[in-house]
């Protein structure tokens, strides 16, 4: 619960951070606290993790410097500190002095309900369903706190990539522990749904934004990841955030509203490189409206364009920057053959393109006219496990059960057809890059917008006679999401509220793996563990390093025999070889040449069992017996 | 005239909202517990 406090209180003051840099002016005016508020948290979050960044390339990782990158904006922001606690209350104030509807009442639990078991699942250590968290978005941010710096990590590939929330990540970590970062997702989490709520009462009328929150947070698969160290919602909510306040700008709402939109687009692209379509989109957008719809001219559409790029590009550049230099590719591991890359290989890039290109149910037109129907009702495909889907591998019905509703309007309000055309062209960019349902969640929050509008439009305007049937499929959909997602959480509530340790909750759910961490942990000084079969290192504090597939660090290709893999290890300093059950397996069938250098090594007698853990083997690296 | 001012659309409309639901959640519900299930 201690992190729950320390966040909440990095937030606010992230949030009049944002609020200063966000000051009301001509061309920037707000409609709402709210939106303020959401505008300015983003802000000023994106803000703390790019100072944190900074630090981390200046080598000055500690807690002390890292809570300073909160605490002097918060000193430089008092006034805007207080504005916004003044502004709390008295919204806080408004909400409850509102006239109480069922439909209102309703909303309001189902929001809360989620947004509480969001945080207890963050609270929640992560265990066996923060595969991605333990193998790098936790893991790395903790290599860098334990060298006090950012450095390169040739082994783990996605050390390039953008990093902007995993330095949120980092600050948890080093002021409290992995629940204060892990709730910095779920805090993105919540900023999408308030930004949601924002965005219709602003636009529209807040029954459409409520509804948007809703359909957003009736997704399994978005309330899963609030729970887990990942990055889509956050690139998720950057995104929203972006269109939002480009709808602003393109709404005569300020000409300053433009520049925001581009610093928005330029944090998603910090977070996750999969965004890029929005940038473009974003870029025509403008063009178009200032030279068809506003026939300001070429010249002005262009310039407008350019701001957006050249703002957005300068924002997102340090990680782009930074992975050129260390790597000589700006966006590694990918677009090998454009760019090639330290550590990386072209059959490393083949084998990768080939997982990306393994999710989905097809690729060809038919593919992806059924898709919205494919993704809706057999998400599990669209998984990593699609022979044993998890409950939470699912969007949801409404994303496809209400966008049909705005056929029956007439003629579409345009920020309708504007959100519908970024989720098309967002979807078409997910269907041809790689048709994972993770990577599907940044053109969820739009697409719900859009589902709120048409949902609400028709319970207000349907026959009378209709509107339970609507009413009781939303209904029907709140408890089916809200049963879900307790079924994903609960089983860490008692861990999440101390009522279990994190060592008896990890040792149950966490199988071999955090048993075999504590063996690593209690190695020798001088020890480092390779890891085969496995990258998930975050509970490791001895030295490691991943074995295979992310880097080539290790040309197993060209060793010949195990001396020479063995004179490989030595030279990177690798005392201990970490084995998952089936990778020996592997290993004892000799499938590849990696696999036969090992057997080898096998043979000779270089491996000496130190323990076994559940579905986890360690061996040491000792001189050959014969 | 708006499409929505006709009554069987509407009625369709709702029926697909309905199904899409029901149905979603009864494939879901197969596909996680099919394992379980020993199928």
């Amino acid at each position: 619960m201690a992190a729950l406090a320390i966040v909440v209180a990095l937030w606010v003051s992230a949030c009049a951070f944002g609020m200063r840099l966000l000051r009301p002016r001509p061309g920037l005016e707000f409609a709402s606290f709210l939106e303020r508020a959401v505008f300015s948290s983003a802000l000023g979050l994106g803000a703390a993790a790019y100072l944190i960044l900074a630090l981390g390339l200046a080598q000055w990782f500690y807690p002390w410097a890292i809570g300073a990158a909160f605490l002097v904006p918060a000193i430089v922001s008092w006034r805007e500190l207080r504005e916004l606690l003044t502004g709390l209350g008295r919204g806080l104030r408004g909400f409850r002095s509102q006239p109480v509807t069922i439909g209102g009442a309703a909303v309001t639990a189902f929001l809360v309900a989620m947004f509480a078991l969001m945080v207890l699942g963050a609270l929640a250590p992560a265990s066996q369903n923060d595969w991605d968290g333990l193998s790098y978005h936790l893991a790395v941010p903790k290599l860098y706190l334990q060298h006090h710096g950012i450095h390169f990590i040739g082994w783990v590939s996605h050390s390039n990539f953008p990093f902007t929330l995993e330095m949120l990540y980092a600050a948890g970590l080093a002021l409290h522990g992995q629940a204060a970062a892990k709730l910095f997702h779920a805090l993105s989490g919540l900023l999408l749904a308030l930004a949601l709520l924002a965005f219709g009462s602003t636009h529209w009328q807040r029954r459409h934004g409520a509804l948007a929150a809703v359909t957003l947070l009736s997704a399994p698969i978005v309330t899963w990841e609030a729970t887990a160290a990942f990055n889509d919602l956050a690139a998720a909510l950057f995104t929203l955030l972006s269109l939002y306040a480009f709808i602003n700008w393109w709404s005569e709402r300020g000409a300053r509203w433009l520049p925001v939109a581009a610093v928005m687009c330029g944090f998603a692209l910090g977070i996750k490189m999969n965004v890029m379509a929005l940038l473009g989109f974003l870029a025509v957008a403008a063009l178009y409206h200032l030279t068809m719809t506003r026939r300001e001219g070429a010249v002005a559409g262009l310039r407008a364009a350019a701001i957006l790029v050249g703002i957005a590009a300068l924002v997102a550049s340090p990680w782009y920057i930074k992975s050129y230099l260390w790597t000589g590719n700006p966006v590694y591991p990918f677009f090998y053959e454009l760019f090639g890359g330290r550590y990386w290989t072209a059959e490393a890039a083949r084998l990768y393109r080939q997982e990306q290109l393994g999710f989905g149910m097809g690729r060809g037109p038919l593919a992806f006219l059924l898709a919205p129907w494919n993704l809706t009702m057999h998400g599990g495909m669209f998984d990593n496990f699609p022979a044993r889907p998890r409950a939470y591998s699912s969007i949801g019905p409404l994303f496809l059960a209400l966008p049909p509703a705005l056929l029956l309007l007439g003629r579409l309000e345009r920020r309708v057809k504007f959100l519908l055309a970024y989720s098309l062209i967002a979807f078409g960019a997910w269907f041809v890059l790689s048709q994972h349902l993770r990577y599907a969640i940044p053109l969820l929050p739009p697409l719900a917008l859009c589902a709120g509008y048409a949902g609400s439009e028709i319970l207000r305007r349907a026959r009378k006679e209709l509107r339970p049937f609507v009413l009781i499929a939303i209904v029907l959909v709140c408890v089916m999401s809200l049963g879900i997602f307790t079924l994903v959480v609960a089983d860490g509530i008692p861990a999440a509220l101390g009522r279990e340790t994190a060592d008896a909750y990890l040792s149950r759910t966490l199988d071999g793996l955090y048993a075999m961490a504590a063996v690593v942990n209690s190695l020798p000084p001088g020890s480092k563990v390779i890891m085969n079969g496995e990258t998930r290192g975050f509970y490791f504090d001895t030295p490691y390093m991943w074995g295979e597939r992310h880097h080539n660090m290790i040309p197993y290709d060209r060793l010949r025999d195990a001396d020479q893999l063995a004179r490989a290890y030595a030279a990177l300093g690798v005392t201990h070889v970490l084995m998952t059950t089936d990778f020996l397996q592997a290993v004892r069938r000799r499938r590849g040449k990696f696999a036969n250098l090992l057997a080898e090594a096998f043979d000779e007698g270089r491996f000496g069992e130190v323990a076994r853990r559940g579905d986890f083997v360690l061996l040491r690296l000792r001189e050959p017996s014969a | 005239m708006r499409l929505g001012d006709y009554w069987l659309l509407q009625a369709l409309l709702a029926l697909w909202i309905a199904a899409v639901a029901l149905l979603h959640y009864g494939l879901l519900a197969n596909a996680v517990l099919a394992p379980w299930a020993g199928r």
